[in-house]
């Protein structure tokens, strides 16, 4: 149980995202000068530590003595540079429990998202918390940027189970109230939840200047519907049983679910949140990868 | 197929059929579960979609019923032969097959071990079996060509029971003493489609193909065969002996031309029996019959057997038989042919002829002349000539002026000459009809006092009544100057044509005729298409237009007779007039004076009395029709003795009936329909006398008719097959020579349903997959 977090943290896919940095679109407040824009410009700074320089970094942070000293290349770090704050909320619900066949459920997906979001995030330094929800937010774990705390984190994910039903727009008003700084918001989930609710939260947390990322994690069957024989299917977070011929409905129900799917994105944008959809067969570390990359670019 | 077994198969099959509702059924049993997150969505699918995919199942589980039950159909044979019948019933699709079999008495020819007929019958067998292994929907009928042939016809669905009917109806079944042509053969079997509403419709003519009955070039054949209905596939299916050579037949006959016309008592009568043989190999020893049935004995006279030693192939031998007949009446002569190992065909074999012995033939001779001397009348020639020979012709001539000859005496007359007439009165002119009507002979010889417009007028056509004379007449060409002198200019006979029968025999004697000189004589304005009229040129002058110097037209008349069970109309023969186009004295012509007259003149009456006395001898299944002398007999009732062949055919051994009496004229007739004359023989009439009638016995008298195989068909050659196939092949007619033929042919009802099931699965599968795809149920 004590090692378990690190299936969430995949050599494989964290090789690729410690290489890149977690950039936040908008102007959060408490950044580092100089990796992250600060609004607090001139403002003295606390040494924190060094580390060895990566390509891409600024040459201007290059501690020049001990260079001379080690021949090695080091940047200065300082405290302002953990000020950014991340909030990983990941969704707990029922509907998460659904996993096709060979692939993994969507919560681990989930959960894999999140560790490798916050290992990155500690890795420079940044404050990451955790908040398990589904009707409520069920465990909390507060904002630390010691690289420790994301042992902390993911035993709190692996030790949660999935049994209720999703309720996010009562978890977004409260977070915003909640939150005094503000920072990135990341919401994994499935988001089966009436948009409407989903984009009065996002919403809300827009208004306190967050800037809010949302991961809508889906299963593969989910957006195929492939089944060919009679089936019945259980409804998860309380929806009744039906047994159908998948094969008659196949074309109406997808059209329904991209109906939603899209809807969700459009609005979701449309409220100036960032949206990707990951599907459980997709490459975590490419899929993370090409996220991070394009929200690097826009930054510029 | 029985119906418990046929009820056996529907069981099977409907339990078949229901797999598909079966399967669907457990189907919605079977199922796994998954629990399911995103369920919101999918139950909104299905509220949104629940009619349609009800729909859609429901149509794709009738088509996988439907298929289930053409699979069935196409691979279950037991099934298919109950279901066949009753899907074609519904569809219509039933096979209508009319066999027509030729009972022509040539079909009874015997080569090796059994008869053409009797082949016949097996093939008709053969046929059934064929019918009933295909397990179609069918209906079938076996007919003979004339309607009312026993047994016949049955039209029925055919099943073993139907099948077993009909063998005992063929047992039955002999070949008959007619002979069909082809045309009828067809006819028949076409007329009985008229009611046939049937899909496929099968004609089948089972006949020996003779050349002699299957004039395939001949005109009326040919548009017979180009009438035939597209719908109705026609097979010939050839029974004939398969060695095209096997022709050995012998037959016997005896041609009235040939012999004395008019039969006197106790006068010699000449009878020539024609025996020939129609083999390719000398017959020998060949014995000849002869019986002589007088009216007043129950038993006939036997003449001693005549043996021709040898008969040469195709070639004929003539007997000359002198009976004596020693009273008046209606004698019956048979002749009959020994069995020979080289006949094939027993049915020609034998000829019966019906005689009249009268006291003599009653010529009337009417002249056109005021004075009532006979010896300047024109009719003194004929008068002479006829006379010479009346000991031995049995003529009897009458002489009388046209303006007192009474009508009773024309229509009492056999033979009528006008010399020198044109002008009778309209009773005259109406009893002279009615004695043509009869079948009365008239020979007309204008003369040198006739007014062309008054003769035409006269014997031309009328408003009500057709011409009788066979041409108009014009003033008279030629001169009398310089007879009897070498100036003279005169005509004779052209001696180069002797085709016509009045004449024919002539033409070995025809240096008689090389010094008769016509100096003057009538021409004549043939009909348009004079012989569609009956009219044609007997004789003809070498002058350069050919005149016609002898002219012949029959008369003919639409007469309503009863056939099988319904009446048609059908045209039958009545007089005959002779117009010869020069005077009957010597005014115009030296012909009286000369050798050939004499001979000619009785020739003449000969041939116009001979046709009528044949009409007591018919080829069997003519009708026969023949004046009742109403002074001498009563028109009922009149009791008519078959002979035994119609015994043995099944058609009756005695029948009752009433002289039919002819509303225009008044005559009574007894007449014998044809199918009353369907057989062979000698038919034994008696008719009772009229009490205190002149010249007649009290009670009853006994007449002879008599009926004969047409022996024109005792020539047994074949068509050759391949001929036949080809010239058949060009109307669209199948030749068969054995039943496989026609079944490899015939588009039967089963291989048609069959090829309909099978289009129709693919069809339904195609439809199926598609509409799966459709409904998104095969998508993968």
């Amino acid at each position: 149980m004590a090692d378990e977090y690190t299936k969430y943290l995949d050599p494989k896919v964290l090789q690729k995202i410690t290489r890149l940095e977690l950039r936040a679109r908008l102007i959060v407040e408490g950044f580092i000068s100089g990796r992250h824009k600060s609004p607090f410009h001139g403002f003295s700074v606390e040494f924190a530590q060094h580390r060895e320089y990566v390509p891409g970094d600024d040459i201007r942070h290059i501690d020049w003595k001990l260079w001379s000293r080690s021949d090695r290349y080091y940047i200065k770090q300082y405290e302002e540079e953990t000020n950014l704050r991340c909030y990983i909320l990941l969704d707990i619900s029922e509907s998460m429990r659904y996993g096709s066949p060979d692939h993994m459920n969507k919560f681990d997906y989930a959960s894999s998202v999140a560790g490798s979001l916050a290992f990155m995030l500690l890795q420079q330094q940044d404050a990451v918390s955790l908040s398990l929800f589904d009707t409520d937010i069920r465990r909390y774990v507060p904002p630390s940027g010691h690289p420790a705390h994301i042992k902390t984190m993911l035993n709190e994910v692996v030790s949660t189970s999935q049994e209720r039903k999703t309720e996010m727009e009562s978890i977004f008003h409260n977070l915003a109230e909640k939150i005094p700084r503000r920072g990135v918001v990341v919401v994994i989930s499935d988001l089966f939840a009436p948009v409407e609710s989903i984009v009065k939260g996002i919403q809300h947390l827009r208004h306190k200047n967050h800037d809010v990322i949302i991961f809508q994690v889906l299963d593969e069957y989910e957006l195929t519907f492939p089944f060919q024989s009679n089936t019945m299917f259980d409804g998860l977070e309380g929806y009744p049983e039906v047994v159908v011929e998948p094969r008659a409905l196949r074309e109406a129900y997808l059209r329904e679910f991209e109906d939603f799917n899209t809807d969700l994105r459009r609005r979701c944008i449309g409220s100036n949140a960032d949206f990707v959809q990951l599907t459980n067969t997709d490459h975590l570390d490419a899929a993370l990868s090409e996220f991070l990359a394009s929200r690097e670019a826009r930054a510029k | 197929m029985p119906f418990s077994a046929f009820n056996s198969a529907l069981l099977w099959g409907a339990g078949l059929v229901s797999v598909p509702i079966v399967i669907h059924l457990l189907n919605r049993q079977r199922y796994r579960v998954i629990d399911w997150a995103a369920m919101e969505w999918l139950l909104r699918a299905l509220k949104q979609n629940r009619r349609r995919i009800l729909l859609e199942q429901l149509l794709l589980l009738a088509l996988r019923c439907l298929i289930i039950l053409l699979i069935v159909l196409a691979v279950s044979k037991i099934y298919f032969a109950g279901a066949a019948g009753l899907i074609g019933d519904l569809a219509g699709a039933r096979t209508d097959w009319v066999v027509v079999l030729d009972d022509s008495f040539t079909m009874g020819q015997t080569v090796g071990a059994e008869s053409c007929f009797e082949r016949a019958k097996e093939e008709v067998s053969s046929l059934l079996d064929q019918i009933i292994e295909s397990q179609g929907s069918h209906s079938f009928a076996l007919l003979t060509p004339q309607a009312g042939g026993r047994g016949l016809p049955q039209t029925a669905r055919v099943d073993r029971d139907f099948a077993r009917r009909m063998e005992n109806t063929l047992a039955e079944l002999e070949p008959s003493d007619l002979a069909h042509s082809s045309g009828t053969l067809l006819e028949r079997g076409i007329r009985a489609f008229e009611d046939s509403e049937a899909d496929n419709r099968k004609l089948v003519v089972i006949s020996d193909c003779r050349v002699r009955g299957w004039r395939l070039e001949d005109a009326a054949m040919q548009s017979r065969l180009q009438a035939i209905d597209e719908d109705i596939e026609v097979h010939i299916l050839d029974v004939g002996p398969t060695a095209m050579d096997q022709t050995a037949n012998l037959s016997v006959k005896i041609d009235l031309r040939e012999a004395s016309s008019v039969f006197v008592p106790d006068m010699t009568a000449e009878l020539v029996a024609i025996v020939h043989n129609h083999g390719d190999e000398v017959a020998r020893n060949v014995e000849l019959d002869c019986y002589i049935q007088a009216p007043d004995r129950p038993e006939p006279t036997v003449r001693p057997t005549h043996v021709f030693p040898e008969i040469p192939p195709g070639d004929s031998v003539e007997h000359v038989f002198f009976p004596q007949f020693e009273r008046e009446g209606v004698y019956a002569v048979t002749f009959k042919l020994g069995r020979h190992p080289q006949d094939t065909l027993a049915a020609d074999n034998v000829h019966h002829v019906a005689i009249d012995v009268q006291k003599g033939l009653r010529l009337l001779l009417i002249h056109g002349e005021i004075a009532e001397d006979r010896r300047r009348a024109s009719t003194h020639h004929l008068r002479l000539a006829v006379e010479t020979g009346r000991t031995e012709m049995g003529i009897v001539p009458i002489v009388e002026p046209a303006r007192l000859v009474r009508p009773q005496a024309i229509e009492s007359a056999d033979v009528i000459v006008l010399a020198d007439v044109d002008d009778l009165d309209d009773e005259q002119m109406a009893a002279l009809r009615r004695f043509l009507r009869r079948g009365g002979g008239l020979a007309i010889f204008p003369g040198e006092q006739v007014e062309p417009d008054r003769f035409n007028a006269l014997f031309g056509e009328q408003d009500d009544a057709p011409a009788i004379a066979p041409a108009q007449i014009e003033p008279p060409v030629g001169t009398l100057e310089g007879r009897g002198t070498t100036e003279a200019r005169f005509v004779r006979l052209d001696l180069t044509e002797f085709t016509h029968p009045l004449i024919e025999g002539f033409e070995e004697v025809k240096v008689l005729f090389q010094d008769v000189r016509f100096y003057k004589h009538v021409p004549v304005i043939l009909p348009m298409d004079h012989e569609d009229h009956g009219v044609q040129i007997v004789a003809s002058y070498d002058d350069v237009d050919q005149s016609p110097a002898v002219l012949e037209r029959r008369l003919y008349e639409t007469r309503t007779v009863q056939r099988g069970d319904e009446q048609v109309e059908t045209e039958v023969e009545t007089g005959r007039v002779i117009m010869v186009t020069t005077t009957a004295d010597d005014v115009w012509t030296n012909w009286p004076t000369r050798m050939s007259y004499p001979i000619f003149m009785p020739i003449l009456v000969n041939y116009l009395y001979t046709e009528r006395a044949s009409r007591r001898n018919v080829h069997a299944g003519s009708p026969l029709r023949h004046r009742l002398d109403t002074m001498r007999y009563k028109p009922s009732p009149i009791e008519v003795i078959l002979p035994e062949t119609a015994q043995e055919q099944g058609i009756g051994a005695q029948r009752t009936l009433e002289a039919v009496t002819d509303p225009e004229t008044g005559t009574g007739y007894i007449a014998l329909g044809e199918d009353f004359t369907r057989s062979a023989g000698i038919y034994r009439v008696t008719l009772q006398t009229v009490e205190d009638a002149d010249d007649a016995p009290d009670g009853e008298v006994t007449e002879f008719f008599a009926a004969n195989v047409d022996h024109d068909r005792s020539d047994l050659r074949r068509h050759e097959p391949d001929e036949l196939r080809r010239n058949l092949a060009a109307a669209g007619v199948n030749y068969a020579g054995s039943v496989t033929d026609i079944w490899r042919i015939a588009d039967v009802s089963r291989a048609g349903l069959w090829r309909y099931v099978l289009i129709l699965l693919g069809c339904t599968l195609a439809l199926e997959s598609f509409l799966g795809w459709k409904f998104g149920h095969h998508k993968r």
